[in-house]
Parts: C-alpha cells; structure tokens; sequence
C-alpha cells in the first residue's frame, strides 16, 4: 500500500464526487440524516463508495458530513456506532486496492460560533475532536474538513483534528463568487491560517461551479505553499418544482475542470451535482497533468477572520496604544474589566491608519491569561484589522493565541533558553508569525553583528521546531540614544541586513528617544531612518501625526504608494477631519452641549470648564442636570430614543475628558451595577443603551455581555458584591432563563435585580421574582438610582 | 460586496422609535447607512410548496411531510394551497459592524440596528415580489408569518431552518431558537389562487402589516400598527 503522505503534491490524486446527491437519488428524503444510511443502508452506501474508487478517484469521503453531536441530537442514533459504520464500509470498498484512501469527512456543526452566534469556540472543539477521535480509531486515513464558510470554525476543526489524532489533515472552504466566505473572509485568510495551522492541503469545495472557481483558484496558489484542493459542484444550482438541480455534464465538467488542475492544483474531485461519471471522465482527462505540488512563496504573513496581511511589500504600522505601561486611564479600565474602553482604542487606531493591532493587557494584579484572551475576542468580534498579541507570560500568550480567530503575530519571542522553550511549541501549534527579540541570556548585545546572531539563532531554533524561518519578523531593538548615540545606527544595521536577507523586521520606534525632551522629533527622524533602511513593520502611536507625516512622505518618495494613492487619501481625510471640526464651542457650556447631544461641543466644553471648576462640580451642576432634563423629555415623548442617546454620547466624551484631565475623576469610582443579556439571547443593544446611560451617571458597569449563564452573573455578583443587576432578554424563550438568573441571585445575595427587554412586562417582571422592571431606558436608569437612594438610607 | 438593498431611511426612523420626519433621527440613520452598506452580503433561500392547512387542528402539512402545528398559522394560510419557504440574512459582518458603531457612539449603534432591520425588511419583500413576478403570477402572496408569531411556537424554527438548509447561507439558529445572524428572517408565505387581481392586490397590501400586527400577542408592543 502506498502511503498517502508519499503521493502529496507528487502524484495528481483524486476526490470522489458527491454522496448525498447520489443518497438523493437513492431516495433519501429531504431532511432525512444521510448518516442513518450508514446503518440501514450499508450496501448502498458501499455502491457509492465503490463506483467512484472504480471510476478511478484516489479518496472517498466517508459518510460522516453531519456526524457530529449537535446534529446527531433527537435522531436517536448513536455517534460511534455510526462513524465506525460510516468507515468500515468506505474501507470495506477500498479494500485490496492500492492508493484507495478513506477521508474522514467533517463538515461544519450548523450554529454558528460566537460572537456571531452562540457556541463557544472550545466547545466546538471539542465537539470537533470527538468525531475525530472515533473516526481515526475506526481506521480513517486522513481528515477531510469541508464546506468550511468560517473561518473561526475552520480553526477549532483543525485544531480539535491536530489534538486528537495524526492523520493528514485537509480542508476546503466554501466561498461565493465574490471569493468571500459567508462570515466574510477572503480565500488568502482562509488558506494562510489553514497552513500556518499545519494542514496538509487546503482547497475549495461546493457553492460554485469549476467556471465560478476559475478566478479564485489564483488567489489561493498565490497565498499558500501547500498542495491545493479542487472539489467543486457540477455548476450553480438550478430550481425545478422544489427541487435542485444542477446543470454540468460529465464531460463539459471534465474538461472545465482541465483547466483548473493545469493552474497547479494537487487533488481534483467533485461536490453537489457530480456522478462517478462526472469523476470518470475528469480523471479520463486530468490523469495525464503532474500535481501542482508545492509553491516556494518566501512571504510573511498574517492574517484575521476577514483579510490576510501581507508583511513585506510595503512597510506596516502596528499600533501601540493597547499597552497599559505609562497609561493611567488604560490600567483603570483594565482593573474595571471595561473592555469597551480597549475596543474603542482598537477602534481608533484602525481608523488612523493601523495595519495591525499589538495587544498587551500585562499590568500587576490583573488575571492576563484571563484579560488578555477576553481582550482579544472583544477586540476582533469589532475590528478585522489582525492582532499582534504581546504578553511575557506564555499562558497568557497560548489562551490567547487558541481563542485567536485567524493567523496572529505573536509578540514576542527572545534569543534566552526559557524563551525559545516555551514559545516556539507555541508558534507552531496556533501558527503564528513571530517576533524575534535581539535579545539573549547574556542581554542585549551592543553591536548590530551580536545581535544578528541572536537573530539567526532563533531562527534555527525556530526551524527545528518546525517553523519556516519566513515566519520570523526580526527585533533588532531599538535601544535609547539617551543612554549611547551608536544606538540608532546599531539597530538600523540590522535592519539593513535582514532587509539583504529577505528578512521581515519590526522596531518600536518611539523606545529611541527615552529619556529626551521633545521625543516626536527623534521619533520621527529614526522612524524615516529605518524605513529607509527597509523596516517592514514599525510599532507606533498612529495618532502621532509626526509618525504618519514620515510614514506618508517615506512611502512616497520610495515609490511604495502607487500613484500616491495613500497619501493624497490620508492627507485628504485629514483636511476633512478638520473641516468637519464644528467651530464657536466656547459659546455653548457643558449642560447646553450634552442637552443638544453635541459630542464634540460637549468635550471642548468639559475641558473649558475644567479650567475653574473641579471634576465633580461638573458632573453635579452641569452634567447630571442635562442628563436629567433629557430624560425627563424623553418620559413626556418631547424628544426620542435617538436625541437621548445622542445626549448619553455627548455626556460619555464630556466625562472622558475629566477622567483624562483631572487625576481626581479617576479613582472616584461610582458605585457597581452589573448587566447582562441572559443565557440565550444574543441581542444586546437595549442592555449597551442602558449601559451607556448608566455611565454617564457615574455609575461603573461591569457588562457581561449577552448570552450569559445564570451561574456567571452570580459568580460576578458574589465576587464583586454588587448591590444591583440589570439582565435584559428580547425573546419570550429567554425569560425562564431570566427567571433562573434571578433566583439564583435571590437565593445567594442581596443585589436588587432590574429587568427589561421587549418581551417583559409590569407582571411579567413580577412574576419572574425582579425587584423592579424598566420598560424603558431612562427608566431603568431612574431604577438603578432609587435601588442605590434606598441603600444610603438603609446605611445609616 | 455593496449593498444592493434600496434603504428606507423613513422605515429605519420609525425602527429608532423617533418620530417621522425627525431630522436628527434621519441624519443618523443615514450615517449609520453609509457604515453599513458595503457590510451587508444578502442572501436568501425560497422554496416553494404545496400545502394543507387544517384550521380546526392547527396544522399545516407541506407536500414533503413536514408539518407545523399552529392555529393562527393554520386560519391564516386558510385559503392557499402553497407557500412559499422563505430565508433571508443580511450576513455576520453586519453584527459585527452593529457592535463597533456602538462601541464608537451608542447613538450610531442604535441607529445601525434600526437600518438593518430596515434593510432586512426591503429585502425580504424585494426577493419575494422578484418570486412572485417571475413564478407565481398568478398568485396573492400573503404576509410573512413566522415562527412565534400567535401561537406558532418558535421550537418550530428549527423545523423550517432544517427543511430550508439555511446553513447553506449562514443562518444557523442558537441553543434558544434565535437566528444568527440576527439581522435575519425566516417566514411561510402563503400563495392564494387570486379571482380578481388588482382588487386583491391591493386589498391585501393595505392589510398587511396590520395583519402582522394581529396576530401578534404583544398589545403593548410601540409599533403595533
């Protein structure tokens, strides 16, 4: 027998084509589980298999698409039972016949993943692994995962394979004709982050046709190096009184499908609509081509859930700003688990240019393993822009890099022993590109020769354990000028090297000028210094308007900005930005800004205001008044949801310039209140309106988000001891979980409870146990403040 | 991919609980609308089939055998004989877009939930008066009925997502029946053989949202027509 890992890329193989349409044509029933056929159908099951290893195809897939627990739930029939089945007769028709392979087939569990849906990324891995185990224990030669439409599911599919077993692991992906997935991502996202992840080869599978396939197919043989996969649909399906159809003969498909294999690709098979005539005749015609085999693409990159980031090309901004070292208000939103707060910094950063996004939550007496991965699923639930996940702690780094929805770039690993052990296993099992600290046991060398060599150590490392050394981006570390003038050039030297090389590179920029006056300046001057040198990525405050005027400029006068297209868009957003500026704020006070929910005016306001009054002045005689006088007008429908929330906005900028200009706004912490979508329900924008509104009364909110387990809201209320919990549910199947959250509370705390949400009513709210209902937004505010006026009387 | 949903700015006003003509209320749906065109990848899933209702036990059978159990689904489909199975998303980013509008300003958050709504809507009558122009001219197209609508339990989600394979355009439903994306819509439409067209027509255009609405147990509900 031949082994299958000896064939790859070497020898053109062969799919089979597809076995629910010929089930179909069997007469399973729309809505039937093709699984059961596997027991109550074998010999059929069997013809199948065989007619396509007769037609000549290299792999069947076995009959285990949906045989994963969440679909198998109510159908009464057993998972193991039904893999073993599924493989014994898919063996059973490979049997005595050489370079026959039975794929285990995987395809996706049919919810969606949060945050888009409700399940939990380790829990589709392990629901993942579980039907990898059993089909690896029943003698499966390899995995295939297809029909993958996310990219987040793909990754716990490839992982929960690589825990569970050492089969070869292949996956494709379906996309539209626009060469997106469902959930968004492009075909290089998808390929990339399937190779970083080890998979043996990636491909394409159903929803298009070989014509639909054409324009895609380039796309992913220019983004990965492994074998390419072709699995399509014998055309686009067509409707027929209630039933599909689809149009592609035999041979009209054999020969479309020619044109694909001659592209480069390594297996060819078929999806939805293709016979074993269908694969007869494409193998009739494609046997004579080579594999397409292996690409030598020398590129570094990374991706997210919707793009794939090329490091090399042009030089990359990587903001900085989600680092709390020397930031005050960042390290207070961290201590109040207020992720928004990091969120809308992500945010920012993005929209000031940022390719990539560097993460770093490590501040003393914080959980980082816990903060940094809750930080990164908030993060890239808003925001495709890729991450950089910075943390010195390799726990922290794996939870992390696993939860990860796509190709990070981690940050960072060092030339020191403890280093290289702990982080390179990491690398290479979550497939990350990763940075390379100039740095050893023996610190930080002086000259740009020692540190290269540190550089060129960690890259041996590095392959020894797996990783290409393309993966590499070098750190030459930027080291003060403060302390020693030969710094700059120390590390620009190795930046030029590296660049001979073909070697990515980052520095971060601003470290140069420690300890001097004015540091923008020098900041900028190296900044322009090492692009020239041929910097790839730079780690820098994007709001810097100094760093974008050199980045811009560099790129410029380098002929990196075709046509000055990212130049002439910057600095025409710029002038934008400033035109849209309102002008004449001084006329308008604090209270008259929020109360017209004016933003901008309201800020500007603030910070005027600052200049005779202290922080809480403000928010007792201005703030608090406009809030109220909102309020009261939304009650009495003289104005409407949106002018109140325009007003909550124009108070949030107000109270975030006290808090950033006042050190006394910070460290006055109000007092808790806890909120949360219930078990569930993954609506959530009455609970974030209530939110907003709370905040802009002082109160802190831990938010908890949607879709949140009795059991979690009482952990919290218990840890924090709140004195008051709003839970909101939109659907009349979440109240019973609502009912549950309550009584849990009121069996174990004080906390008054709250409640709202679309469905709920005065007795209704009764009925579940709540302390008080909030049919609107303003009113649960009002709720909230009486909850606390009773406390302090209560108190005393 | 754009979005080639003609927006209701009004619709989306009224979603915002503003009042019509609320010129704050428009000018940030339209903000909210630019941010969330070029998020939006509709699809949608039409199955056509011919049906038995039986008003007095509550069930509708399609010619599959799936069936459905609800009397106000049952009364009314009363004088059909097929429906059309109709699903519709306007994709994940769209919720992903909804979270960061809301993260920047709760107001432009509000007010992209608000557009999507709108825009599902458009769509969701957009494909089915495509449908029907092009395959069931001879039909009335009744309003869109949903599971949790009256009486119609929403276990039954799970029956009509199955016979839709919805999965195949990225609505999935959650443990509690909710549809993810949540800017999405799954809905029976009842197709009646029409006498008189335009009469009809019209008749049942005017109606249509109240009958929505009347069926629906939320009497307080703010925009119950």
């Amino acid at each position: 027998m031949t082994e299958l890992t000896d064939l790859l890329g070497k020898e053109l193989l062969f799919f089979d084509g597809a076995t629910g349409t010929m089930l179909q044509a069997m007469g399973l029933r729309p809505g039937e589980l093709p699984e059961r056929w596997n027991l109550t159908h074998p010999e059929r099951l069997y013809e199948v298999h065989k007619a396509y290893y007769d037609a000549g195809c290299n792999f069947v897939k076995s009959n285990t698409f949906g045989a994963n627990r969440l679909k198998l739930a109510g159908s009464g029939l057993d998972q193991e039972e039904v893999i073993k089945a599924a493989v014994a007769i898919a063996k059973r028709a490979a049997a005595g016949r050489d370079k026959k392979y039975v794929a285990l087939n995987i395809g996706p569990l049919g919810r969606l993943l949060a945050p888009y849906g409700d399940l939990a990324f380790e829990e589709a891995v392990d629901i993942f692994g579980e039907l990898c185990r059993l089909g690896a224990a029943a003698g499966a030669d390899c995995i295939l995962i297809e029909t993958m439409s996310d990219i987040y599911e793909a990754k716990a599919a490839i992982l929960a394979c690589k825990e569970n077993c050492e089969l070869p692991i292949f996956i494709t992906f379906t996309f539209d004709e626009d060469g997106k997935l469902l959930t968004g991502g492009t075909v290089a996202a998808a390929a990339i982050m399937a190779e970083a992840l080890g998979c043996a080869a990636v491909g394409f599978n159903c929803g298009l046709g070989p014509k639909q396939l054409a324009p895609l197919l380039p796309q992913m043989l220019e983004a990965v190096n492994i074998p390419v996969i072709v699995n399509p649909n014998a055309g686009l399906p067509t409707e027929k009184d209630g039933k599909t159809f689809f149009a592609v003969g035999p041979a009209e498909f054999a020969s479309l499908m020619y044109d694909l294999v001659a592209q480069g690709v390594s297996i060819a098979g078929g999806c939805c609509g293709t016979t074993p005539e269908h694969l007869k005749k494409e193998i009739a015609l494609c046997r004579s081509l080579p594999a397409g085999g292996r690409r030598n693409h020398q590129h570094t990159a990374v991706t997210s859930h919707g793009q794939a980031l090329f490091i090399g090309p042009r030089p990359l901004l990587i903001g900085e700003r989600i680092n709390p070292t020397g930031k005050p208000r960042l390290q207070e939103a961290l201590r109040q688990n207020d992720l928004d707060h990091i969120c809308r910094l992500g945010l920012e950063e993005a929209e000031q240019g940022a390719h990539i996004l560097d993460v770093n939550v490590g501040l003393p007496g914080i959980d980082e393993e816990k903060v940094l991965a809750e930080a990164v699923c908030r993060l890239q639930a808003v925001t495709d822009v890729p991450l950089e996940i910075d943390s010195s702690s390799p726990a922290a780094l794996e939870k992390a890099l696993r939860l990860y929805n796509g190709k990070p770039l981690l940050n960072s690993v060092s030339g020191k022993e403890e280093s290289l052990k702990a982080v390179l296993p990491l690398a290479k099992k979550y497939g990350a590109a990763l940075v390379a600290l100039a740095l050893d046991d023996e610190g930080i060398p002086t000259t740009a020769a020692g540190r290269i060599k540190i550089i060129d150590k960690i890259i041996k490392r590095a392959e020894e354990a797996g990783i290409e050394s393309r993966e590499i981006v070098a750190d030459p570390l930027a080291l003060t000028i403060s302390t020693g003038t030969e710094n700059a050039a120390v590390a620009l030297e190795v930046v030029a090297e590296m660049k001979k090389r073909g070697q990515a590179t980052v520095l971060g920029i601003s470290n140069i000028s420690f300890g001097l006056p004015a540091r923008e300046a020098v900041n900028a001057a190296f900044f322009a210094q090492a692009l020239g040198a041929g910097l790839s990525c730079a780690i820098i405050n994007p709001g810097s308007k100094a760093m974008l005027d050199a980045y811009y400029g560099f790129r410029a006068l380098k002929g990196l900005d075709e046509g000055f297209k990212d130049y002439l868009a910057h600095y025409a957003a710029q002038a934008k930005k400033k035109e849209a500026e309102p002008k004449n704020f001084a006329a308008l006070g604090v209270r008259e800004a929020i109360e017209k929910g004016l933003a901008g005016a309201a800020a500007e306001a603030a910070k005027e205001a600052l200049q005779n009054s202290a922080p809480l002045e403000i928010i007792d005689g201005e703030m608090i008044p406009a809030l109220e006088a909102v309020g009261k007008g939304f009650e009495e429908k003289k104005l409407f949801l949106p002018q109140l929330l325009m007003s909550a906005d124009a108070a949030k900028a107000a109270f975030e310039v006290l808090r950033n200009e006042a050190d006394t706004a910070s460290g006055q912490e109000g007092p808790l209140v806890i909120m949360a979508t219930v078990e569930g329900d993954i609506h959530d924008i009455g609970k974030n309106i209530v939110k907003a509104l709370l905040e802009n009364y002082g109160y802190r909110v831990l938010d908890l988000g949607k879709d949140v387990p009795a059991a979690e809201v009482l952990a919290q209320a218990q840890k924090t001891g709140a004195k008051a919990v709003g839970l909101s549910a939109l659907m009349t199947t979440t109240l019973k979980a609502m009912e549950r959250t309550i009584e849990a509370l009121h069996a174990a705390t004080s906390c008054k409870i709250v409640v709202g949400g679309a469905v709920l009513t005065e007795a209704y709210a009764k009925e579940l146990g709540a302390d008080a209902y909030a049919p609107n937004a303003v009113n649960a505010v009002r709720c909230i403040n009486e909850i606390f006026a009773q406390e302090k009387e209560d108190g005393r | 991919m754009s979005c080639r949903i003609e927006f209701n700015a009004a619709e989306a006003v009224r979603y915002m609980g503003a009042k019509r003509g609320d010129a704050a209320a428009l000018l940030l749906a339209e903000e909210a609308y630019f941010h969330l065109r070029n998020e939006v990848q509709p699809r949608h899933l039409l199955i056509p089939s011919s049906m038995q209702s039986d008003e007095e036990k509550g069930s509708v059978i399609l010619a599959d055998g799936t069936a459905f159990h609800s009397y106000a689904l049952a009364r009314h489909l009363r004088d059909c004989e097929a429906v059309l199975l109709l699903a519709a998303t306007l994709g994940a980013k769209v919720d992903a877009a909804v979270r960061r509008l809301s993260i920047k300003r709760i107001a432009l958050g509000a007010a992209a939930q608000a557009v999507g709504a709108a825009l599902i809507e458009t769509y969701c009558d957009d494909v089915t008066a495509a449908y029907a122009k092009e395959k069931a001219a001879n039909f009335i197209l009744l309003s869109r009925f949903s599971p949790g609508y009256g009486d119609w339990d929403l276990k039954e989600q799970s029956i009509l997502c199955r016979r839709l394979a919805t999965e195949k355009i990225g609505l999935t439903l959650t443990a509690g029946l909710m549809l993810a994306p949540t800017k999405s819509v799954t809905a029976v439409i009842g197709l009646r053989k029409s006498v008189s067209l335009d009469e009809e027509t019209a008749m049942n255009s005017e109606k249509k949202k109240e009958k929505n609405c009347a069926a629906c147990a939320k009497t307080d509900c703010p925009f119950r027509i």
